[in-house]
């Protein structure tokens, strides 16, 4: 409950600290003017047109029920990604050997692109839904393995130390030493693994899927819509920008206030 | 109390401690004075049980024993009063009680209610240090183990934390065991100082101090000091010149 009030009371504040974001995005959207106006609509619309095009998807309803079957297959296997990438993860930090095992089984899972994962998901889950949610999890996956990896491996034995010396018992360990330590190495690498979620997954659904973002791109490039290709663009971004900076943000501002505050 | 014969301690096939012994009564002071790496360390975290006990016999008959380690290693993401209360919060002390406990602690030594409420970040290393000596006094230990707790604070305040480590000791019975190469310090503090050398880390001298720790002014420190590193065993030990 107090966690939040904090978040509703900070959030004015927070968001007049982004008037600066703001600015250079508008001068962005001033760049795309400049460019549309000088090649032509047929290779880039005006942005007015594009966000018009937007309001109107909005407006008659198909941008929300297409962001919500993408945004359920990008939180499936996000979620599939953070069960399995923090239980594993931290596991294997336990432990120095299994480690040193997984060190160069992430580096290889880390290195293999997503578009590959997106092949081989193709042949096993044809046009389903399994499709894009393991594409995401594949790409998700190595991204908070490491992140639970590290915060396991970096906990200090000078705390170990402590937590004998005083007697700690588990539970307290776990709450006041480990998890405070992990999370400030987990929830990073959560948010790095949504912006992944949500890229690839509009990628496998514009290869693999007749509905969602993905899809609705795939009809406009083979329609040749420049208007409605570049709305569900600024669609999947804003939809990103707005989980992050209005959601994550603020939650890890709360999380980690003991490192950031003002001296 | 703490009896400690015949202890040897090996690591990594080199003999680190050889031959301890020394006995520690209730309300006792015992310095142990040494060159870096001459295993103090280790001995004391043989006291404290965080490493195994190899060779020897360790008999501790104290019941509430605090460690104030090296660095002050307070908790990042907790408030200095927070850190204050983790031997209290582990101990079972409901959240009120050791609310106030560190509040009291914290206030004896020297830090105020704004400063309590700050993450450890915020604080200047002599606060972090007071935190963590209030840490370990607040669980009112019968036996206070100290590593070179005060090695990174300057003169001044190393003097003020003396003082409230001496005027808490007067207050309760508490025994110490400390560990520092600032031999100042040991005779300032010390009822018994016991001089280590290294490989493998072993006792070489013993000096009992009669006058009560309060009433030893600096004249005193000094020319105890002094007379102190004359003795040929303290000299070699720490590898100075005859």
């Amino acid at each position: 409950m107090t966690l939040l009030s904090r978040w509703l009371s900070g959030l004015p504040a927070y968001l007049w600290s982004g008037w600066g974001a703001v600015s250079s995005l508008f001068l962005f959207v001033a760049a795309w003017e400049a460019l549309s106006l000088a090649y032509g609509p047929l290779i880039l619309p005006h942005p007015a047109a594009a966000f018009g095009r937007l309001i109107e998807l909005f407006e008659n309803g198909t941008a929300w029920s297409e962001l919500a079957v993408t945004a359920r297959r990008a939180m499936a296997g996000l979620a599939l990604a953070i069960v399995a990438g923090s239980a594993l993860g931290l596991l294997a930090g336990l432990s120095s050997t299994a480690a040193m095992l997984a060190r160069p089984i992430v580096t290889v899972l880390l290195g293999t692109p997503p578009i590959a994962w997106l092949v081989l998901a193709m042949i096993w889950f044809g046009a389903s839904d399994g499709t894009p949610v393991f594409t995401v999890l594949a790409a998700c996956f190595p991204v908070i393995f490491v992140g639970a990896l590290q915060g396991t491996r970096t906990l200090d034995h000078h705390l170990k130390d402590l937590a004998h010396a005083f007697r700690l018992p588990w539970q307290m360990r776990l709450a006041d030493l480990y998890l405070p330590h992990v999370v400030s190495y987990l929830f990073p690498a959560w948010i790095n693994a949504l912006g992944n979620a949500w890229r690839v997954v509009v990628m496998a659904e514009l290869l693999s899927s007749a509905d969602g973002v993905g899809a609705a791109l795939a009809v406009a490039r083979s329609q040749l819509d420049m208007d409605a290709a570049l709305a569900w663009i600024a669609a999947v971004v804003l939809a990103l920008l707005a989980v992050e900076y209005l959601l994550l943000e603020p939650i890890k501002r709360e999380l980690e206030r003991w490192r950031h505050t003002e001296r | 109390m703490l009896r400690i014969f015949h202890l040897r301690h090996i690591f990594a096939q080199k003999t680190v401690l050889d031959g301890i012994e020394f006995e520690l009564t209730t309300g006792q002071v015992i310095a142990i004075v040494g060159p870096s790496g001459c295993g103090k360390t280790t001995l004391l975290h043989l006291v404290a049980g965080l490493l195994p006990l190899q060779e020897g016999t360790l008999e501790n008959g104290f019941v509430r024993p605090a460690v104030m380690f090296q660095q002050p290693r307070l908790l990042p993401w907790k408030t200095a009063r927070e850190n204050i209360a983790l031997g209290l919060k582990a101990a079972g002390r409901p959240v009120e009680e050791r609310d106030g406990l560190a509040l009291a602690m914290g206030e004896a030594v020297g830090l105020d209610m704004a400063t309590l409420d700050l993450y450890p970040h915020q604080l200047s290393g002599g606060m972090q240090s007071r935190v963590a000596l209030a840490r370990a006094l607040v669980l009112e230990p019968d036996l206070l183990l100290m590593d070179e707790p005060f090695s990174a604070l300057d003169i001044g305040l190393k003097i003020q934390l003396y003082r409230l480590l001496l005027e808490y000791r007067r207050a309760r019975k508490v025994a110490i065991l400390m560990i520092t190469h600032d031999l100042m310090e040991a005779v300032r503090l010390a009822d018994i100082i016991l001089v280590m050398a290294a490989d493998p880390g072993r006792f070489v001298h013993r000096l009992a101090l009669d006058m009560p720790a309060a009433a030893r002014d600096d004249d005193f420190v000094h020319r105890i000091t002094a007379e102190f590193l004359h003795a040929p065993e303290v000299r070699a030990s720490f590898g100075l010149p005859c």
